[in-house]
């Protein structure tokens, strides 16, 4: 981890050029939509070109940060999605492993956040103005971070002002049917089904007893269940093969479906498997992206002063130590745009 | 990098540099601008053109503002500085000199 160190010191010394950069990339890209609708485009099509003819943001900030003299990123989080998947397979990896991850992260998702916030409007959801991601943030800091699994419990079992709470974490499989490929997509709570309100196409989504249970089942998004498995109407119920697992498809979301993309999850999903708390991932420090649904009478800054009241007091009955003992909970939506012109809102909650 | 890259760079330079020439430019308006000039001749990712920006600053060709217009989002303005317009000039004449070199060669042949 140290080369990962090195990288996210030298980053972070230059905020002032990543928060630049993010915010002419955002703009052009937010102006190209823009103007594909105002030509006529379909507001999803607009989207999908604007970002396929802009190339890939992270090698064009690469590429930038390369001329600047800073050091490449993407090795360092490469680096980490590697090491996150090797603590899921290692039961009791180190907390200390854990933290040091947590704090990579919190780095990292300073870096990625501005391009899922244009990804994330137009919305084809249900009332998108109630859809907000919950964050930790640390004492002091602006930035948003990634949550432990503990405090995300705790958030989930006490806060009244969302009707549901969802964990996710991005995850990625070997696909060994028609052409090999690694494919990405998202371990996620089964109330990530609800709270994104679009119902699958075919089948349905993942249940809370699967997912607490750990059942080997995945949902599949339109375009990997037409690409790699031809459409096959008679999908649902039957197994997928991933080296020596299996996963049963239970479900295959509707064409054209955008899931939410924010912090280190990127837009491209084409599964989602279950996520639940077990004794396991309680310990691998910070890790969970949050995504909620407000209650329709909630506003944002009631549900950030909540949040940070149930963290605050999580924390003070289990009372951590060191880094952790100074993370107040935060509260972000970004689901504000229409119409290809994006806004975001931040609702920061100062801590009391 | 490839020498193609680098033949590319070198054209991209030239392009930003001539579509700032007329007056100051934010990102999105010089690649709107290169795009109409150029359309299907010149296939390149939007985004490339960032680090080229950048690129051009740090030698001292562009300077770049931030402007906050009375409504909606601020923007960042790219101008020419006077060696970029020295280097404008310089360039256009390697690339008529480079391209006249290319067409006598054709006929050449």
């Amino acid at each position: 981890m140290s080369g990962l160190w090195r990288r996210l010191g030298s980053l972070r010394r230059r905020p002032g050029f990543e928060r630049e950069m993010e915010e002419e990339m955002t703009l052009h890209l937010d102006q190209e939509i823009a103007d594909r609708i105002a030509a006529g485009a379909d507001p999803a099509e607009a989207r999908r070109t604007a970002f396929r003819d802009f190339g890939r943001v992270a090698e064009m900030k690469e590429a930038a940060r390369e001329v600047r003299g800073v050091p490449r990123l993407e090795n360092g989080l490469r680096d980490l999605r590697w090491t996150v998947r090797g603590l899921r397979r290692t039961p009791g990896a180190p907390v200390v492993a854990a933290v040091t991850l947590a704090l990579a992260v919190a780095a990292i998702t300073t870096v990625g956040a501005v391009i899922e916030r244009v990804l994330l409007a137009p919305l084809p959801y249900p009332a998108p103005d109630r859809l907000a991601v919950a964050s930790e943030r640390r004492a002091g800091s602006n930035t948003p971070n990634v949550v432990s699994v503990p405090n995300f419990e705790a958030w989930r079992e006490r806060l009244r002002t969302f009707t549901d709470l969802a964990g996710l974490v991005p995850d990625y499989l070997d696909l060994q049917v028609g052409r090999p490929e690694r494919i990405a997509g998202a371990a996620v709570s089964a109330a990530w089904f609800r709270i994104i309100g679009v119902p699958p196409a075919m089948g349905r989504g993942v249940s809370e007893e699967e997912a607490t249970g750990g059942a080997a089942v995945i949902v599949l998004s339109h375009a990997l269940w037409r690409e790699q498995f031809g459409a096959d109407p008679r999908m649902i119920g039957r197994a997928i093969h991933f080296g020596d697992k299996s996963r049963i498809v239970v479900g295959v979301m509707p064409a054209g479906f955008e899931p939410p993309a924010f912090g280190w999850l990127g837009p491209g999903q084409r599964y989602w498997l279950p996520f639940a708390p077990n004794p396991d991932n309680r310990q691998w420090g910070r890790f969970l992206l949050v995504l909620g649904r407000l209650r329709p009478d909630a506003s944002v800054a009631t549900a950030g002063a909540e949040l940070t009241a149930v963290a605050a007091g999580w924390r003070a009955r289990t009372r951590p130590t060191g880094l952790g003992a100074r993370w107040p909970g935060a509260l972000e939506t970004r689901w504000r745009g229409t119409s290809g012109q994006p806004s975001s809102r931040w609702a920061w909650r100062r801590r009391p | 990098m490839s020498e193609r890259t680098d033949l590319l760079q070198g054209t991209l330079d030239l392009l930003v540099l001539k579509s700032v020439a007329g007056g100051p430019l934010h990102g999105w308006a010089i690649s709107k601008r290169i795009r109409e000039l150029f359309d299907d001749v010149l296939q390149v990712n939007q985004g490339s053109l960032y680090p080229a920006l950048y690129r051009l600053e740090d030698r001292g060709w562009l300077r770049s503002e931030w402007h906050k217009p009375p409504e909606g989002r601020r923007i960042k303005l790219y101008q020419l500085t006077a060696v970029g317009r020295k280097q404008l000039a310089a360039e256009q004449r390697q690339w008529r000199m480079f391209v006249g070199a290319v067409d006598r060669l054709l006929a050449a042949t």
